[in-house]
């Protein structure tokens, strides 16, 4: 761990890695539905924090802005990679869910940034519609807007009972 | 996901500090060739400039020079404003790699602000507000100049230093085709500003502090209720969310409830909670919800058009507010309706 403890020139980042890693490797899993590709994603995510963390660290709603490029890294890899192989699936359910989360992966690629943004950060994040704003640089209102609007094409490609499993209902 | 399938926290956490000086370094590298590649140029512009004009010119105009990290597409140049910073000739996205930048300040200072997250035509980059904000002077108004026709933006101004403080938002109002107005809002005092710009091409957040030296008019107090939708023909929730924006204060008690009454007669009345988490909205900001079962719940009532009758009582004070679904329908907030309420909602600055 000589590593980790040369961080200490980034005072904080260590207990903050702690704190929200779990958070943001949960998120991409349920994006990627692999949890390698979002260990990767997750910790991507932490890596381009770590290299900016005097900047990173000192901003008042650090946690939603790592869960965002958390977020953003595991929509990318998703659209690089094809959904997990038949063989990785084990039953019936793992088979549903395979299909859900492309599902749920292709449409939310499909949104506007924006829009995607806002709708993981606040319904799988659960972080409130201030920290989502302020990580996003827009408005309360302007988040909204893409709330709803996002959440309004999801539900066109997603159905109601099938975002619940996803937990995004 | 199975615990076998993961990595041990303090294994990643070594991979990632590895990892994160490994890019440190690798962008330490890229500046400092940057810097000695754009020292060349500079002196090579300098020797240039000096033969063309012999040092006998009028110097670099500061609101008109260029700056901007476009390369191509520019077209004519737009009309000046009494007051505003010069426009820079209209750009054209599609023969752009990178955003310009925005343009903030008055016609004698003027801070250029490159966006730290960004849509641009193909591709887009997150970032984070700068810690190190540029400092805007301008008394009570300041222009925001960007050279792309059709854009707007969206100002959101918090007191500096308070994370969880009062939230400014306003509209800016076009002064040209790529000139808009900010004017102060709320006391005098430091501000940071986030602008949100978006148009053709894409969107743009840029953020600087601005110290305003004269109090400016509170935003009105607002509301809003989302609770049925429209989804293709069929009555249907996407959620339970009430909001009060821009009050006097942020009430220290607060409770609601909506009567959902469809029109047939079948009714229902949800409860509203604090949907709080940390601070969901600053000072003078009130976030309410339900669960998105009473919201399904009332969408299965009956036939449209419903009745939202709204009461929320703040510090003991009861307000009253009713609205129709979807007739009220804001189309800005889709489905959310405005709320306007009897007696009216206490508003900032009195």
């Amino acid at each position: 761990m000589d590593e980790v403890e040369d961080a200490a020139g980034a005072p904080g980042f260590e207990a903050w890695f702690r704190d929200l890693y779990p958070q943001a490797r949960g998120i991409a899993y349920r994006i990627l539905g692999s949890a390698p590709a979002a260990e990767d994603a997750a910790a991507e995510a932490f890596v381009r924090a770590f290299a900016d963390w005097p900047r990173v660290g000192a901003l008042a709603h650090r946690d939603a802005w790592v869960m965002r490029v958390a977020t953003n890294v595991a929509i990318d890899v998703a659209r690089r990679s094809p959904p997990p192989a038949t063989a990785e699936v084990q039953t019936p359910d793992a088979h549903e869910l395979v299909v859900l989360r492309s599902t749920l992966v292709d449409a939310l690629a499909r949104l506007p940034r924006r829009q995607r943004e806002a709708v993981v950060l606040r319904h799988l994040a659960g972080y409130p519609a201030r920290e989502v704003a302020t990580a996003m640089g827009l408005s309360d209102n302007s988040v909204k807007k893409h709330l709803q609007r996002g959440l309004d094409r999801l539900r066109r490609t997603v159905p109601v009972e099938e975002e619940a499993d996803l937990g995004l209902a | 996901m199975d615990s076998h399938d993961l990595r041990p926290d303090d294994e990643v956490l070594a991979d990632v500090v590895r990892r994160g000086t490994a890019l440190m370094s690798a962008r330490k590298r890229r500046r400092q060739a940057t810097a000695g590649a754009g020292a060349a140029v500079v002196v090579l512009l300098l020797i240039a400039a000096s033969v063309a004009v012999g040092r006998s010119g009028d110097g670099p105009d500061r609101l008109a020079s260029g700056g901007s990290s476009s390369t191509g597409g520019v077209a004519a140049s737009t009309g000046a404003v009494e007051g505003a910073p010069a426009p820079r000739p209209v750009v054209d996205p599609a023969g752009t790699k990178t955003p310009p930048t925005v343009r903030v300040g008055t016609a004698d200072h003027i801070v250029e602000l490159k966006p730290w997250t960004t849509c641009w035509t193909n591709y887009c980059a997150d970032g984070s507000r700068p810690t190190n904000l540029q400092r805007v002077r301008g008394g009570d108004l300041v222009y925001v100049e960007f050279p792309v026709e059709g854009w707007s933006f969206e100002a959101t101004a918090t007191i500096a230093g308070s994370s969880c403080g009062r939230r400014l938002t306003e509209q800016l109002a076009p002064a040209g085709p790529t000139m808009f107005t900010l004017p102060a809002q709320g006391d005098a005092g430091d501000y940071v500003v986030d602008l949100f710009g978006r148009g053709p091409g894409g969107d743009v957040s840029v953020s600087f502090s601005w110290h305003t030296d004269r109090a400016g008019p509170y935003p009105k107090p607002s509301s809003t209720l989302s609770l049925l939708a429209n989804h293709d023909g069929s009555v249907d929730s996407y959620g339970v969310e009430f909001s009060m924006s821009n009050l006097a204060r942020t009430p220290s008690k607060v409770t609601g409830a909506v009567t959902v009454t469809s029109a047939d007669g079948a009714d229902r009345t949800i409860e509203l909670h604090p949907s709080g988490r940390g601070c969901d909205g600053g000072e003078g900001q009130v976030a309410l919800t339900a669960p998105l079962s009473e919201g399904k719940a009332a969408a299965a009532l009956g036939d449209p058009p419903f009745t939202y009758d709204v009461s929320v009582t703040l510090d003991g004070v009861v307000h009253r507010a009713t609205a129709t679904w979807p007739k009220d329908v804001d189309d800005e907030c889709a489905p959310c309706v405005p709320l306007s309420f009897d007696p009216p909602l206490p508003g900032a600055g009195g």
